[in-house]
């Protein structure tokens, strides 16, 4: 009886969907798209590219030296070949690193930013970053008005609209089908306003996400195809101001933590480690919702004096943050965060060899660690982790990925070269070294272990005793 | 170009591949899948030599949308860390609940019970269709039931 009236209600949805269901797309191939450059004229650069990078090589060979003259006559050939380089950035680019040199993107990419551009992507989403790196990226641009953009680095869109969508600006809002998509960095209107355009089926739609700079028409680009022209971006680190050096980074001690504010009239947890929600740290006076920003959205309170709140930076910004800026830490209004306490963190018992990780329901994970050599020892502290990535290399020792943190590891970083050196919270597939002092000062755990651990939010603190 | 064959099939049952896609995706991909099935096939080239052309582009529509159900999971996974406020609704079926059931099982049992319960297929055109074995026809389908069972009860 239930086994007959399980089918017919299945039977009844199916009628019901069956009679809904569209008319299938129309034959062939999607919707063609006309694009500036297609593969024979591709073609013919790349000779191009070749032969000017051939006669590059050459002239710098022949004319460079030692000597001033020489130097001039290279930075002359270099001139010179300007258009050149031109087209090389109109060819596909392979995978690659880049740092953002312009602040369209702000603040999910700021000046400085580091990013690699990987795969090609073939299937793009809303709000995903791509790096547009074809000819018709550059011809956008302005190579074909003989300008070279060589200062712009990787140039990164923003996905607004997929294949089908009618996209369109009216008054500087972006509408999707008909409907405001708001701006994820908070941004007001630029005023433009454009025809509606309808995204191929093979392309999107893309924009910087801060269009006052460039307000025209040109800024937004209506169907790129997916094929040849976007690789994924991946935020691989940030360019620091200045290196963190040891003698930098602010002592974090309990005095420091004890002092909460809360505007929800809790009742704060002096015991506890304190985090807060905050908006990107290079947007403290550009207010965006906290479930937007791309950024890590907890930070570690060092201090709360007055209606300031200063608190760690995970990663420090070259600019924006103007004179609230100090070594690895910011300052700003108190008014602008949530504060709260936070129940997530991360313990690590250097000498017993174990970690213990308590999450926002309260419970907790216990695990075997193995930490740093005797002479390469795990920096012990308050930090807390804000980047997570697949495991680089991908090697025995490296398992799944790693949880970068803020802890410098003064050892590594002297013998780096002053360098920063930030240890990770690695998983790892050899689970032999466990419970032993064997890596250059990261933790490693199990990658079973790991994958729990990386669904802490980031900015989790992590307290190494 | 050279695609007569494909075309015919596809303007003979291409409602059929809809109606298909919709049971497996939902109204909002169906039209998706099936472009991006028509796509695959008319690339892979292979499509014309097939036995059964209709058949072979369920399997294909089956195969795709196993395909998006896991990009549209890392889709959905980024869209909401950008911009939770990208939703998609499914239009209100009478009986919401069990779509919601249906929806929540693995895309090849949503194929095989849509062949076996809608199209009235016999285990061995549906593992023909779907490229599978008659065991694993058969092995989707009780789970399926069991599942649904389970949850409608």
């Amino acid at each position: 009886m239930t086994e007959d009236r399980t089918q017919d209600r299945l039977r009844t949805l199916y009628s019901q969907m069956v009679s809904v269901a569209p008319d299938p797309p129309p034959f062939g191939l999607g919707h063609a798209i006309e694009w500036p450059e297609q593969s024979g004229r591709r073609k013919q650069r790349a000779v191009f590219v070749l032969t000017a990078s051939a006669l590059l090589v050459a002239g710098i060979l022949l004319m460079g030296g030692h000597d001033e003259a020489g130097q001039r006559a290279a930075a002359a050939s270099t001139t010179t070949s300007v258009p050149g380089l031109c087209f090389i950035s109109a060819q596909p680019m392979p995978s690659s690193d880049g740092t953002i040199l312009t602040d369209d993107m702000s603040p999910a990419l700021v000046m400085g930013d580091q990013v690699r551009l990987t795969k090609r992507t073939t299937d793009p989403g809303l709000g995903d970053l791509v790096s547009i790196g074809s000819a018709a990226a550059v011809v956008l641009s302005g190579c074909e008005s003989g300008q070279v953009r060589a200062d712009r680095g990787p140039l990164i869109r923003r996905v607004v609209g997929l294949g089908g969508d009618r996209v369109q600006l009216r008054n500087g809002i972006l509408l999707r089908n008909g409907e405001a998509v708001p701006n994820p960095a908070g941004y007001q209107s630029s005023g433009q306003s454009s025809d509606e355009h309808i995204v191929g089926r093979s392309a999107f739609a893309a924009l910087p996400d801060d269009r006052r700079k460039n307000p025209d028409d040109r800024s937004v680009w209506w169907n790129i195809p997916i094929d040849e022209n976007a690789q994924e971006v991946e935020v691989t680190g940030l360019r620091m101001a200045q290196p963190i050096r040891p003698k930098a980074r602010i002592e974090i001690t309990n005095d420091d933590l004890v002092t909460f504010v809360t505007f929800d009239n809790s009742t704060p947890d002096p015991s506890a480690i304190g985090s807060i929600s905050v908006q990107s740290p290079s947007s403290v006076r550009k207010i965006i919702p906290a479930s937007q920003s791309p950024w890590p959205t907890r930070y570690v309170v060092t201090v709360v004096a007055g209606d300031s709140v200063c608190f760690e930076l995970p990663t420090k910004q070259a600019n924006d943050l103007g004179s609230w800026h100090k070594a690895s830490r910011a300052c700003a209004k108190s008014s602008l965060f949530r504060i709260a306490t936070v129940r997530e963190r991360i313990d690590v018992d250097l000498d017993k060899k174990t970690l213990t990780a308590t999450f926002s329901d309260g419970h907790q994970l216990s695990a075997v660690i193995a930490s740093g050599q005797k002479d390469r020892p795990t920096p012990r502290g308050r930090y807390q982790f804000f980047a997570i990535r697949p495991a680089q290399p991908k090697t025995r020792a490296f398992g799944l990925g790693e949880m970068r943190t803020t802890a410098n590891s003064d050892v590594m970083a002297n013998y780096l070269g002053d360098s920063p050196y930030l240890i990770s919270l690695q998983g790892t597939y050899d689970t032999d070294q466990l419970g032993q002092s064997v890596t250059n000062g990261n933790i490693r755990v199990s990658n079973e272990v790991w994958a729990q651990l990386s669904k802490l939010p980031l900015g989790t603190p992590i307290i190494i005793h | 170009m050279g695609w007569e064959r494909e075309e015919a099939i596809y303007r003979e049952h291409g409602p059929e591949f809809m109606r298909f896609a919709v049971a497996l995706v939902g109204l909002s991909n169906a039209d998706d899948l099936v472009s991006a099935t028509l796509t695959a096939l008319l690339n892979g080239g292979r499509w014309a030599d097939a036995e059964d052309m209709r058949a072979y582009a369920f399997g294909a529509i089956a195969r795709q949308a196993s395909s998006m159900h896991r990009s549209a999971g890392r889709r959905m996974r980024r869209e909401q860390r950008v911009a939770p406020s990208f939703v998609v609704a499914e239009p209100a079926f009478d009986d919401p609940e069990v779509w919601r059931c249906v929806s929540a099982l693995p895309v090849r049992q949503r194929a095989v019970l849509y062949l076996t319960y809608w199209e009235d297929l016999p285990v061995r055109s549906v593992s023909t269709m779907l490229g599978i074995s008659d065991g694993a026809v058969r092995r989707h389908l009780a789970r399926a039931r069991s599942t649904l069972r389970r949850s409608l009860s």
